[in-house]
C-alpha cells in the first residue's frame, strides 16, 4: 500500500517537476548486455575482450590439416592431396580489434591507467590484429586492410566509407610484417599469465610470416599464376622472386632476436643420455605446457574438468572405452610419414642410419600390394625380413616417432596396442584380413591374425564385426602427440603449442640456407639441436633437405607441413615441371603385420600395401588431380558486394 | 517535456474558458419528495433525481430518500445503473417511485478508456458485455469465455488440455489486443520455460502474458468492453491491437447478499471416437498392403485367432488403455456484497478444477481465485476504493514437453498386439513400439512431471475527490501494485522399457535420455501511478466533458533456473527426490535474468456534444517508452471522433417514429507499435569466445557484435472507423455496422542493401515496411417480449484481412516466372487469401486400375517416379492445366488459406419464460480451408487403426481380389482406395500428397458454442429457507458442431495443420449447476 502511494505521488510530481527522459534514465538499463565503460574501467573487463579476440585468432589449433598430406584418413575414404591452409575473413573479429585498440587509447586518455599498461594492451591489440591479417593474406592474397572500426560509416546512402580496396599482396605483407614489429616494439618481455602474447610472441610471428613472404617470393615461378586475371595484373595475387631476400633478412633478424634473448630453449635438452630419456622428454612436451619452448598457444587446462580439446578421439579404438563408435581414432598415420623417420645406427653411437622400415629381404623398399588378400601368397613369405617381436622394426626409430606415433605392439596407457592384419599359418598358408579373427596356439601360446584375443584390436577395419561402423583404422600407425598418455579422458587437456623454441630454430636455418645471409654456423648448429634433443649425437649438414625432413619429423600434428608445401608453392603437381621433391608424393601406404607360425617360432612379417579398399588416386578439392596454381589462394568472399576483385577470374 | 508543458498549459486554458462559461438560470419553483425502491421494496440509495434536460439533480439517500427543487411542470428523469430508467412529471406530492430491474442496464453505460460515457454519446467502435454473457459459458479459460459474443474478437481454442489456455485471441485480425483490468494495464512480457519442439528444457522463452484475463474467476467480472478503433489508442504504445477493459465487480450500496453457485461438468473429445475394430482393421490393412503391392500384414490364421477370441490373441486398445470416458471438472463460486454509502464492498472466492480426458497422473489444472473490493467514503468529498485480487493456479503437465504431442501419435501408432506391461511383470512397462509406451507417457511416477505454480496478486487503489469549490470537477489518483510469481518444476526421468514377451530390459523411453530435475522461478513486479482530473459540465444544449492525466509504469521480470541430472552417466542414475540438491552438483546448470520495463505518458481528452445530437471526442497522449534512444523515446498520438446522431433531428423523428436510434460514427486515431529489443541503442557487449590465459582459468570473452541502432523508434499506427448504429421499433431490429482500416507505417525492416564484410556487423533495423488491415463488421439483433416470453437474437460477422503495402526486401527480389511470383510475393496481398494451393480437378474419377493406367497425362507431382503407378481407383483426375502432359507443380491453383479465417461469425440467442431462461451461443467462420494429406497420421496406412469414415472408399467386389487385375470388379466409394505407406519412413501413400477434393476440405464451421437452460425458483417457496433465489440450469459446450464430414479428425476450429489431429482434443462438455442467493 506505501509503495502505491509512492507511486502515485510519482506519477504526480512527474506531471511537471521532471524532464522527460529522465524517466527512462534511472532505470537499471539492460543487464543482458554489458556497457562498453564497465568493461573498459577494469583490467577483468579489458582481459575479457582480449579473451574474445584471442578465442578468434587463426590458428589451426587440434584439427590437423595435415592429415591430408601425411596422414591417412582412418575411415573408408579415398586418400586426398589439397591445399588446406588455415585462412582467415573474419572482418567481424578485425572490428573488434579495432574497437578494442580505439579503446585503449580512449581509456588512455581518460588516465584509467599508466602508459606501460596502455602500450601493452596496445601491442596486444597489434599483434592480434597482425595475426588476423597474416592469416588472411597467406590464402587471400592482397586484401583490404581496415584499420579502424567502421560503426558510423553507415550513412543509409552511399556509405562510401565501407568501401576499401584491396591493397597488393606484397604491400599486405609489409605491412603485416610492419604490424608485428610494431606490436613487439609495444609489447613486455615476459608476461605473468603465460597465454598472452610477448615481444618474443610477435617476434617469433613475424619470422614466421617473414619466412612465408620470402619463400613465397622465391618459389613463386614453381606456380605461376595465370597472369591475364585481373588480380595478378593488379598485383592483389603476385608476388616475385627479387621479393625474397628482403623477406629473409626479417626473418633471420626476427628469429635472431629471439634466440640471442637466451630466454628460449628446447624442453629436455640437447643431449639425453639415452634414447628413452629423449623420448619421455618429447612425450611430457605436449602433455603440459613448457614456457621455456612455448613462445604462443593454447591452453586447455579450464578449470572445468567437462571441457577440452579433441585429441581424445584421436586414440585408437583400444583404449577409447565407451567409444567404440564412429569417431575413434580420427586420423591415422601413414606408412610415408613413418619411413621419414631417420634410424638410429645403434642405441649408444646414435647416429643417423636409414630411414625406411625394412620389410624384404632385398631391401627393395619401392615395391607395394594394391590387393594384399590376393597378392600376398605362402611363395612370397620368404621374401620377408622376419622380424622377432611385433614392435621390433621400430625401436630404433628416431625417439620423435617412438614418442608421438603409436605403432603396432607399443605400450600405451599400460596396455599393449594390437595392430596386426593377418597371418602365416602353420601350413605356410597365407591369410591377410581374415573375416574372423580365429586364434591359433604354438608352443603353448596362442596367436591371433589381428594381434589381439577380443574385437579390441586397433587395425585394420575388416573384420566381420566392423561393416557397419568405423571403429577401426585402416593404418597400423595413428598419432600420440596431444593424446593423454595415462587415461581415456573424454576432456584431454593437453596444450597446444602454436610456435616452438623448435620452429624458430629451424625458421633461422631455412632463411639461411635459402638466402646465403646471416650465419651458416649458427643455423647447422639449431639444425642439430633439434635432433640432438631427440636422441641424435652426429651432426648433419645444413642442407635444404635436411631443414625440410626436420619440419617433416619435428612437427607433425601441428599443421606445418601443409603451410611448408603452401608457402613454398610445392604442392603435387604433375604439369609442373618445377615440381620439387618436397611436393611429389606417392600413394598413402600402410605396413600389414603379420605373424608367421610356419617356422619354429612365431615370426613377425610387414607387408607394404595400399590400405584396406581405398581406391588409390590423386584428389584435391577441385576434384582434379593435382594441386593447380589457382588453388593457392582461396575466393574473396562476397566479393561484389566488397566492390573488390574477385581471385582467379 | 517542452512538448507536454504546452500541452498541459492549452488544457489548462482549455478548462478555464470552459469553466467561466458556466452560467446560471432562474426559475419558478416546486419542490419534490419521495423515496425510491426496487421491486421487493429494497430502498434503493443513490439513484440519479434529474430535471430532465438539465444538470438539476440530486441522489436519493440511505432510506431512498430524495428531496429535489425544479420548476412547476418539468419532467424529473429517476435512474440508476441496472434499473430502467423513468420519467414522472414533477407534482407537489410525494412520491413512491418502483424502479424495475433492467437486465439491458449496461446499455445504458459503457466503459472506456480512463472512464465511463453513456452509451448514445459513444462516438467510437466499442463492445461491451455484460457479465451474465460472459458466465454463460462454462470453462476455466476467461478468453474462451469470450468467444462468439464480441463482434470483431476472433478466439481460436486449438486445444482442450486442461490449463493450456491455447486460444488464439485477435482483435479484428490485429493481434492480441492490450488487456486492461479495472484501469491498469495488465498484460506483459514474461519468461517461461520454451514449449517449442525439441528445446533443451532449460531453455526459456519470453510470452505476452494474458492470464490476467484467461485465469481471471468469470464470476467476478462485472463487465468486458472491447476498444476496437482509435478509442485505444488513449492507452498509448502498444494499444494498435485494440484493448479489452475488464472491470471487476466492486460493493454496492445494498444489503449484505450472498451469492453461492456450483457448476459440474462433464467433458469428453468433441468428435466421439469412430474407428474400425481390430479385426476389421486387419482386415483393410491387409487390402491397403494388396494395393500397395506389398505383402500381407497379417495371416489368415491371425485373423481368424482374433476373431473367434482365441486365448493366444489378446489385443491392446490403446485408445482404451489411455482415455477415459470423459473428464470431470467442477467449478465453485461465492461471494459477498453489499454495504452502506459509507462503505461498501465486494468479496468473491472461486475454486476451478480441470481434470484430464487422459488417463494421465501428470495433467491438470486447478485454481483459486479471490477477489475484494471496498469503497470508503473518507469525507463528503473524497472516496477511497481499495480493489484486490487475488489468483493461485497449479498446473500439470508432461515433464518432457515433446511428449506432450507424441502422446497422441503413440496412441495412434502403439501395436494392439504388444501390452502395456510385460507378459510377466506387471510392473514392467513393455516396449510397444519405438521406444515408447503411451500408458507409461502418461504416468508422472514413471515418466516425471511439470508443475507449474502461479500466484497473482493484484492491487488497485483509487481516490476519488470531487472538488467542492466547482461543479463537475472531480480529481482521481490511481495506483496499483500487481505481484506475480509463478514456479515451475520440471522433472524428466528416465524409465527402462522390457520386451513384452520375454521381460528382458530394452533400451530406455526415448525421452530426454537422462534423469533431470529443473526448476524456474519467476518474478514480476508491477508500479502504477496516474493521476486524471476531470470535469464534466453541461451548458445549456452544450455538454462538455474533459479529462488529463498523467500515468507511469514500471515492470520488473526476474527470473531463475537452475537443474541437475541424477547421474554421472546416462547409463549410472539414481533417482531419489525432486529437489535440486538431490541431484548431482557435478553436472548442474542454472540461469538468471532480471530485466525492467517503463512507460509514461500524459492523457488528454475532451468530449463535446450538442444537444446529444452532434457529438466530438478530442483526445491526445504524449507517451514515452523506455526501450528506444533518447530523442526517439516520446512521441504525440492524436485521436479525434465524431459522432451525428441523426435520430435525434426532429425531421427524422417525423419522418421516421419508430426510429429510436441512428448513429453514424467515425474515428481516426494514432498510436505507436512498439518494436525491435530494448536499449538498441547502447552498443553493449555480450560473451562470445574464452580463452585460457593462465593454466587452470578460463576468462569468459566478451564481443560486441552490433552497431548501436539510434534510428529506431516504434512503429506508427492509424486507425479509422466509420460506424453506424440503429435501432428500430424499440429494439425489435437493431444492428451495428463498421468499416476499419489500420495502417502500420514504419515497422521495423533492415534496409535492403548489401554493405561490404568490412562494417561487419548487421544493418541496424529501421523503420521501413508498411501494412495495413481492412474489414467489415456487422452486428444485428432481435429484441421482443411476447407475453411472458422475452427473447434476444444477435448475431454478428467479421470480415478482416492483411497485407504488406511495402516490403523492403521485395526490393532485390527476381522473380523467375509469373507462377514464382505468384506463389512467393506476398506484397501487396491479401493474407489468407492465398494461402493454399490445390490442383484443379476434373471432376471425374478414375474408376479402376485400367482407367488410371491408361490416363492421358503422367503424375509427378510428389518427385516419386511412381507417377500413374501410385494412381488408385477413385483418385480425381486432375487438370493439366497447362497442357504439357504432366501433372506437376506448374499445376497447382490457388484458393483460400487455411490459417486465420478471414470471416468469422458469431449468434447469440437468449430469452425467458416465466421462472425458466436459455441461452444459445454459436460461433463459426469461413474461407478457411484445411489440405490435410489422406496419411497414415490423419486416416490411415500407416497406424495400427483405421477411422471408419474411410471404409466408404472404393474396394474391390470381392474380398481377396488382385486390385492390379484390370479384370478385377470395384465398388464405388467416397474416398479413394486405400493403400499402406509403400516406403520406409514415409506417412502416406505417394498419390495422397496431392490436395484432391476429399482431402482439401472446406472448413468453414458453425459451432454450438454453448447452451444454458435455467430455471429460476419463485422466491417466495424459498425465503422460509432464507434464501432470496436459487437457479439451477443445464449448460453444454461444443455440443454440436457443423463443417465438412470429412473433417472429423482435423477440428475445423484448431490451427493444427502441422500435427494433423495429433493434438489435445477439444472437448465437449455437459454441465449442472445451481446459483443460490441469499
Amino acid at each position: 500500500m506505501k509503495k502505491i502511494f509512492k507511486y502515485i505521488l510519482f506519477a504526480g510530481l512527474s506531471l511537471g517537476m521532471m524532464s522527460c527522459d529522465k524517466f527512462f534514465d534511472s532505470m537499471e538499463g539492460d543487464l543482458s548486455k554489458v556497457a562498453a565503460e564497465d568493461l573498459l574501467s577494469s583490467e577483468n573487463g579489458l582481459l575479457a575482450l582480449l579473451a574474445d579476440l584471442y578465442s578468434a585468432l587463426p590458428g589451426e589449433s587440434l584439427s590437423d590439416n595435415d592429415k591430408y598430406q601425411m596422414f591417412g584418413n582412418p575411415a573408408r575414404d579415398i586418400p586426398e592431396y589439397k591445399s588446406t591452409v588455415q585462412g582467415f575473413w573474419g572482418y567481424g573479429s578485425v572490428r573488434s580489434v579495432n574497437k578494442f585498440l580505439e579503446a585503449v587509447d580512449a581509456c588512455y586518455n581518460d588516465n584509467l591507467f599508466d602508459e606501460a599498461a596502455m602500450k601493452a594492451y596496445k601491442g596486444e591489440g597489434l599483434f592480434i590484429r597482425a595475426c588476423y591479417y597474416f592469416g588472411n593474406v597467406r590464402t587471400h592474397g592482397g586484401i583490404p586492410i581496415v584499420t579502424e572500426s567502421l560503426d558510423d560509416k553507415y550513412d543509409g546512402q552511399d556509405n562510401i566509407g565501407l568501401y576499401i580496396p584491396r591493397s597488393t599482396e606484397k604491400d599486405t605483407w609489409d605491412w603485416v610484417l610492419e604490424q608485428f614489429q610494431e606490436a613487439a616494439d609495444l609489447l613486455p618481455d615476459k608476461q605473468t599469465q603465460e597465454m598472452r602474447a610477448t615481444r618474443y610472441t610477435a617476434l617469433a610471428m613475424k619470422a614466421r610470416a617473414a619466412l612465408w613472404a620470402a619463400s613465397e617470393s622465391k618459389y613463386w615461378n614453381r606456380a605461376p599464376i595465370n597472369n591475364t586475371y585481373d588480380a595478378v595484373k593488379k598485383k592483389l595475387t603476385y608476388m616475385e622472386a627479387s621479393y625474397a631476400d628482403a623477406y629473409y633478412t626479417q626473418a633471420i633478424a626476427a628469429s635472431e632476436e629471439i634466440i640471442n634473448s637466451g630466454r628460449f630453449s628446447l624442453y629436455g635438452g640437447t643431449a639425453p643420455t639415452d634414447i628413452a630419456t629423449a623420448i619421455s622428454n618429447l612425450t611430457e612436451l605436449f602433455q603440459n605446457w613448457h614456457a621455456e619452448e612455448g613462445l604462443f598457444g593454447r591452453s586447455y587446462k579450464t578449470g572445468d574438468a567437462n571441457t577440452g580439446n579433441n585429441t581424445h578421439t584421436w586414440a585408437p579404438n583400444q583404449f577409447t572405452s565407451g567409444y567404440t563408435g564412429t569417431g575413434t581414432a580420427s586420423y591415422a598415420v601413414t606408412l610415408n610419414l613413418a619411413d621419414e623417420y631417420d634410424y638410429y645406427s645403434d642405441a649408444t653411437a646414435r647416429t643417423r642410419a636409414g630411414r625406411k622400415i625394412q620389410t624384404l629381404v632385398d631391401g627393395n623398399e619401392d615395391l607395394y600390394f594394391t590387393q594384399p588378400e590376393t597378392e600376398m601368397t605362402a611363395a612370397k613369405v620368404a621374401d620377408y625380413k622376419h622380424y622377432a617381436s611385433v614392435q621390433e622394426p621400430f625401436l630404433l626409430k628416431d625417439a620423435r616417432f617412438q614418442a608421438w606415433v603409436i605403432y603396432p605392439g607399443t605400450t600405451f596407457r599400460g596396455g599393449t596396442v594390437y595392430m596386426e592384419g593377418g597371418m602365416v599359418m602353420p601350413d605356410g598358408s597365407v591369410s591377410v584380413y581374415p573375416a574372423e579373427n580365429t586364434g591359433v596356439t604354438k608352443n603353448g601360446v596362442t596367436y591371433y591374425p589381428y594381434g589381439g584375443a577380443n574385437e579390441d584390436n586397433s587395425a585394420f577395419y575388416k573384420l566381420k564385426v566392423d561393416v557397419n561402423s568405423n571403429n577401426r583404422s585402416f593404418y597400423c600407425f595413428t598419432p600420440r602427440k596431444s593424446l593423454d598418455q595415462k587415461d581415456d579422458n573424454e576432456n584431454t587437456q593437453t596444450p597446444y603449442y602454436d610456435i616452438r623454441y623448435a620452429e624458430v630454430l629451424l625458421t633461422y636455418a631455412e632463411a639461411v640456407i635459402e638466402s646465403g645471409q646471416g650465419d651458416a654456423a649458427k643455423a647447422k648448429q639449431y639444425l642439430n639441436d633439434i635432433r640432438h634433443r631427440a636422441g641424435f649425437k652426429d651432426n648433419v649438414d645444413l642442407t635444404l633437405d635436411n631443414v625440410l625432413h626436420e619440419w617433416k619429423v619435428e612437427f607433425p600434428f601441428e599443421n606445418k607441413w601443409t603451410n611448408v608445401l603452401h608457402r613454398r608453392r610445392a604442392f603435387y603437381n604433375p604439369n609442373n615441371t618445377a615440381t620439387v621433391e618436397e611436393g611429389s608424393l606417392g600413394h598413402k601406404l600402410t605396413l600389414i603385420p603379420m605373424v608367421d607360425l610356419s617356422g619354429a617360432e612365431a615370426r613377425w612379417i610387414f607387408l607394404r600395401s595400399l590400405p584396406y579398399s581405398a581406391t588409390p588416386a590423386f584428389k584435391n578439392y577441385n576434384g582434379t588431380l593435382q594441386v593447380n596454381a589457382e588453388d593457392y589462394y582461396t575466393q574473396i568472399p562476397n566479393y561484389i558486394n566488397n566492390r573488390i576483385e574477385p581471385n582467379n577470374k | 517535456m517542452r512538448k507536454s508543458k504546452m500541452l498541459m498549459r492549452a488544457a489548462a486554458i482549455a478548462l478555464g474558458a470552459l469553466l467561466g462559461a458556466t452560467a446560471l438560470f432562474a426559475q419558478s419553483n416546486i419542490t419534490v419528495t419521495g423515496t425510491v425502491t426496487d421491486a421487493e421494496k429494497e430502498p434503493l440509495v443513490g439513484v440519479s433525481v434529474l430535471q430532465k434536460g438539465t444538470a438539476n439533480g440530486v441522489s436519493t439517500d440511505f432510506e431512498g430518500n430524495f428531496s429535489i427543487t425544479v420548476p412547476e411542470g418539468s419532467t424529473i428523469e429517476i435512474s440508476s445503473i441496472g434499473f430502467e430508467t423513468r420519467t414522472l412529471k414533477a407534482t407537489s406530492s410525494r412520491m413512491n417511485v418502483i424502479l424495475l430491474e433492467d437486465s439491458e442496464m449496461l446499455n445504458e453505460t459503457v466503459v472506456v478508456g480512463y472512464g465511463v460515457q453513456k452509451k448514445e454519446s459513444v462516438t467510437s467502435a466499442i463492445t461491451q458485455v455484460r457479465a451474465d454473457e460472459i458466465a454463460a459459458t462454462k470453462t476455466a479459460d476467461g478468453v474462451a469465455a469470450l468467444q462468439g459474443k464480441i463482434p470483431g474478437l476472433q478466439v481460436t481454442q486449438n486445444n482442450g488440455k486442461p490449463g493450456a489456455f491455447a486460444s488464439d485471441l485477435s482483435l479484428r485480425g490485429f493481434g492480441t489486443p492490450m488487456i486492461v483490468v479495472d484501469g491498469v494495464v495488465r498484460s506483459t512480457t514474461r519468461t517461461r520455460k520454451s514449449t517449442t519442439w525439441n528445446q533443451d528444457p532449460t531453455q526459456l522463452e519470453t510470452y505476452t502474458d494474458i492470464s490476467v484475463l484467461q485465469e481471471l474467476n468469470p464470476d467476478d467480472i462485472e463487465s468486458i468492453s472491447v476498444l476496437k478503433d482509435a478509442s485505444a489508442t488513449i492507452y498509448g504504445l502498444g494499444a494498435q491491437n485494440g484493448v479489452i477493459l475488464i472491470t471487476t465487480k466492486k460493493g454496492q450500496v445494498k444489503k449484505p447478499s450472498v451469492n453461492f453457485s456450483a457448476n459440474f461438468q462433464m467433458a469428453s473429445p468433441v468428435f466421439p471416437r469412430d474407428v474400425e475394430d481390430w479385426v476389421s482393421f486387419m482386415k483393410w490393412e491387409n487390402a491397403m498392403s494388396d494395393v500397395s503391392k506389398m505383402d500381407r500384414r497379417f495371416s489368415a490364421e491371425q485373423i481368424a485367432g482374433y476373431e473367434s477370441g482365441d486365448p493366444d490373441y489378446v489385443y491392446t486398445d490403446w485408445y482404451k488403455e489411455t482415455y477415459k470416458d470423459f473428464a470431470f471438472n467442477q467449478q465453485y463460486n461465492v461471494s459477498l456484497q453489499g454495504g452502506t454509502e459509507a462503505i461498501n464492498y465486494y468479496f468473491g472466492a472461486g475454486y476451478a478444477d480441470d481434470s484430464p480426458i487422459l488417463k494421465a497422473s501428470n495433467y491438470g489444472y486447478k485454481r483459486y481465485n479471490f477477489t475484494g473490493s471496498m469503497n470508503i467514503k473518507l469525507t463528503d468529498d473524497l472516496n477511497l476504493r481499495y480493489s484486490t485480487t487475488f489468483r493461485q493456479s497449479n498446473n500439470l503437465g508432461m515433464g518432457d514437453y515433446d511428449m506432450d504431442w507424441n502422446i497422441f501419435y503413440y496412441i495412434l501408432a502403439s501395436d494392439p498386439t504388444v501390452g502395456v506391461h510385460t507378459k510377466d511383470n506387471p510392473l514392467h512397462y513393455s516396449n510397444v513400439e519405438e521406444q515408447m509406451n503411451p500408458v507409461a507417457l502418461l504416468d508422472a511416477d514413471a515418466m516425471g512431471y511439470t508443475k507449474t505454480d502461479s500466484k497473482d496478486f493484484n492491487n488497485t487503489v483509487d481516490l476519488n475527490y470531487t472538488a467542492p469549490f466547482l461543479k463537475g470537477l472531480r480529481f482521481q489518483a490511481s495506483g496499483a501494485y500487481d505481484f506475480a510469481r509463478t514456479k515451475q518444476r520440471t522433472l524428466v526421468k528416465k524409465l527402462q522399457l522390457y520386451d513384452y514377451e520375454s521381460d528382458t530390459a530394452t533400451q530406455a523411453m526415448l525421452t530426454r535420455a537422462e534423469t533431470q530435475y529443473s526448476e524456474l522461478w519467476n518474478d514480476n513486479t508491477r508500479l502504477y501511478g496516474r493521476i486524471q482530473a476531470l470535469y464534466d459540465k453541461r451548458f445549456g444544449k452544450h455538454n462538455v466533458s474533459a479529462m488529463i492525466g498523467a500515468e507511469l509504469t514500471d515492470v520488473l521480470n526476474a527470473s531463475i533456473n537452475g537443474s541437475r541430472y541424477y547421474g554421472p552417466t546416462k547409463n549410472q542414475y539414481l533417482y531419489t527426490h525432486d529437489i535440486i540438491n538431490q541431484g548431482l552438483k557435478s553436472r548442474s546448470d542454472n540461469s538468471g535474468t532480471r530485466s525492467s520495463q517503463r512507460t509514461a505518458g500524459y492523457i488528454g481528452r475532451i468530449n463535446y456534444d450538442y444537444q446529444g445530437k452532434y457529438l466530438v471526442e478530442l483526445m491526445g497522449r504524449y507517451d514515452g517508452n523506455y526501450q528506444f534512444a533518447p530523442g526517439k523515446r516520446w512521441g504525440f498520438f492524436p485521436s479525434y471522433s465524431l459522432g451525428w446522431r441523426a435520430s435525434e433531428e426532429k425531421f427524422i423523428k417525423d419522418l421516421i417514429p419508430f426510429l429510436n436510434n441512428l448513429k453514424f460514427r467515425w474515428s481516426d486515431g494514432r498510436t505507436g507499435s512498439v518494436q525491435g529489443n530494448p536499449y538498441a541503442y547502447i552498443n553493449g557487449y555480450t560473451a562470445s569466445g574464452s580463452w585460457v590465459f593462465t593454466d587452470g582459468a578460463t576468462t569468459t570473452g566478451y564481443a560486441n557484435s552490433s552497431v548501436a541502432n539510434t534510428i529506431l523508434t516504434w512503429a506508427d499506427v492509424r486507425m479509422m472507423d466509420f460506424g453506424i448504429d440503429w435501432e428500430l421499433w424499440q429494439g425489435k431490429f437493431g444492428g451495428t455496422f463498421d468499416w476499419f482500416k489500420r495502417e502500420m507505417i514504419g515497422t521495423a525492416a533492415q534496409r535492403n542493401t548489401s554493405l561490404p564484410d568490412f562494417y561487419a556487423v548487421s544493418i541496424p533495423y529501421e523503420n521501413l515496411n508498411r501494412s495495413e488491415n481492412q474489414g467489415l463488421e456487422l452486428t444485428l439483433y432481435h429484441r421482443n417480449s411476447i407475453g411472458n416470453f422475452s427473447y434476444r437474437v444477435q448475431g454478428t460477422a467479421t470480415f478482416t484481412r492483411s497485407r504488406s503495402t511495402y516490403m523492403e526486401s521485395e526490393n532485390s527480389r527476381v522473380y523467375t516466372s509469373s507462377m514464382d511470383y505468384w506463389k512467393n510475393c506476398s506484397l501487396n496481398r491479401w493474407n489468407g487469401y492465398f494461402g493454399g494451393s490445390t490442383y484443379h480437378w476434373s471432376g471425374q474419377r478414375f474408376t479402376s486400375i485400367a482407367d488410371a493406367m491408361g490416363s492421358e497425362v503422367l503424375y509427378t507431382m510428389d518427385g516419386s517416379s511412381d507417377g500413374n503407378r501410385a494412381i488408385v481407383p477413385g483418385m480425381y483426375q486432375l487438370v493439366d492445366r497447362n497442357g504439357d502432359g504432366y501433372i506437376t507443380d506448374a499445376d497447382v491453383y490457388y484458393t483460400w488459406g487455411n490459417s486465420m479465417p478471414p470471416l468469422q461469425f458469431g449468434l447469440n440467442i437468449s430469452g425467458s419464460y416465466k421462472n425458466f431462461d436459455f441461452a444459445l451461443i454459436f460461433n463459426g467462420a469461413a474461407l478457411k480451408y484445411k489440405g490435410y494429406s489422406l496419411s497414415g497420421y490423419a486416416g490411415f496406412g500407416k497406424l495400427n487403426y483405421l477411422p471408419s469414415q474411410y471404409t466408404d472408399s472404393y474396394r474391390v467386389a470381392v474380398e481377396g481380389a488382385d486390385p492390379w487385375n484390370p479384370e478385377t470388379q470395384w465398388i464405388e466409394g467416397y474416398w479413394p482406395a486405400l493403400a499402406r505407406v509403400a516406403q520406409a519412413g514415409a506417412s502416406h501413400h505417394a498419390t495422397y500428397t496431392v490436395n484432391q477434393p476429399y482431402n482439401y476440405a472446406n472448413a468453414s464451421y458453425l459451432r454450438l458454442k454453448t447452451i444454458e437452460l435455467g430455471y429460476r425458483f419463485s422466491p417466495k417457496a424459498l425465503q422460509m429457507a432464507g434464501i432470496k433465489s436459487a437457479r439451477v440450469f443445464f449448460n453444454g459446450g461444443n455440443l454440436l458442431t457443423f463443417c465438412s464430414k470429412t473433417l472429423k479428425y482435423v477440428d475445423p476450429e484448431a490451427n493444427d495443420n502441422s500435427t494433423a489431429g495429433g493434438m489435445y482434443p477439444l472437448n465437449k462438455t455437459f454441465s449442472f449447476g445451481f446459483n443460490l442467493n441469499f
